[in-house]
């Protein structure tokens, strides 16, 4: 069964379509999820809203880009916002701390900074992933399209929605951060 | 070049920005101090995994725990909807419906009986009743005279008729 026609069924809310496509693209959309995400669970948690997403708003597709390409700009967007609502959990949870409130305190998990997960995972692979989560937020979606999924220029440009030069500047920028928060991290361990 | 000057343009070594000058020195220093070498050594490692990257495999039982999820959300958004429509819209619909028929019915008790409340609306606006008096009025002209004087009205007209 053609992409086509599985999104066509899918749009009927015909299910077994819809178990097919999923099982299909599941893994590509997962580790989009944990390449931003640097989380299991998480990347879990989210590739799942992007599929539920998908499910809700599949009239929305309009057949002019690949597929592949519509999945990864959801789930980078579903990421990326989930990173930030982290970060104002984080913020609102320290303000909790500092007013004494310690019954709100919440477990946030961050990938980054697990200090349990730091010592489990390899110093290289902890080194690279703390160092890509400081960039921002539109060089780590460029970088980790390019490094982790292999995706070209061009393909990053429409996942992007921005120009082949733009994606070729952001992702020089990146590197060139990256190996400086890279530095940092060994200079500062 | 001493180790901060090597350390500060590592990056730059990295992203091959150095003129040869300062390649030359780089290689010179990296060569020399072991500390250095360490660090330079561990970043290129750690660079390596963006070519390398570690892919999650496949996930056996991902459509059944979607599948789980997305009848969770619909079973909370029932509940949700459920929750909206009876606290947030009927139970303040009923509230006010009931405030509504009780200033209602306090306004009637307050006013007197509906009937009477129609009549001085007609007596106000339609002047029908007063033609419907003056064609009735001998009626009530009747019941006011008494039978009496009736009966004696007659007796004076048959006796002038004897006459």
């Amino acid at each position: 069964m053609s992409d086509q026609e599985l999104l066509e069924k899918i749009a009927k809310k015909d299910e077994q379509a819809f178990r097919i496509f999923v099982e299909k693209y599941h893994i590509l959309v997962l580790n989009v999820c944990n390449n931003i995400l640097n989380n299991y669970d998480d990347s879990m948690d989210i590739s799942q809203e992007v599929f539920i997403k998908i499910y809700e708003s599949i009239d929305n597709f309009r057949g002019e880009s690949k597929i592949s390409t519509w999945l990864y700009r959801i789930a980078i967007n579903k990421s990326l916002n989930h990173l930030r609502s982290k970060k104002r959990q984080k913020w609102f949870s320290s303000l909790d701390s500092v007013f004494g409130d310690d019954s709100k305190k919440q477990d946030i998990k961050d990938s980054s900074l697990n200090i349990g997960e730091q010592i489990d995972l390899n110093e290289n692979k902890v080194a690279l992933q703390t160092s890509i989560s400081k960039l921002p937020d539109k060089q780590k979606t460029a970088i980790t399209l390019n490094s982790f999924e292999e995706l070209s220029y061009k393909e990053i440009s429409e996942v992007m929605e921005i120009s082949v030069t733009e994606v070729g500047v952001l992702i020089n920028r990146a590197k060139k951060n990256l190996y400086k928060l890279i530095l940092d991290y060994y200079k500062k361990n | 070049m001493n180790c901060k000057e090597f350390k500060n343009i590592i990056a730059d070594y990295l992203g091959q920005n150095l003129n040869s000058d300062h390649e030359k020195q780089f290689a010179e220093h990296l060569q020399k101090c072991s500390e250095c070498s360490l660090l330079f050594e561990k970043t290129n490692k750690t660079l390596s995994f963006l070519d390398n990257p570690e892919r999650i495999p496949e996930q056996a039982f991902y459509f059944t725990q979607l599948k789980q999820k997305m009848e969770n959300r619909f079973t909370i958004n029932e509940s949700f909807l459920h929750t909206i429509l009876t606290k947030k819209v009927l139970q303040p619909l009923l509230y006010l419906a009931s405030i509504i028929i009780a200033v209602y019915i306090g306004i009637l008790i307050g006013s007197g009986t509906p009937n009477s409340n129609k009549y001085s609306e007609i007596s106000k606006t339609d002047t029908s009743y007063i033609e419907l008096f003056a064609q009735y009025q001998y009626i009530n002209e009747m019941e006011l005279e008494s039978i009496e004087r009736n009966l004696v009205a007659e007796e004076t007209i048959e006796t002038t008729n004897k006459k």
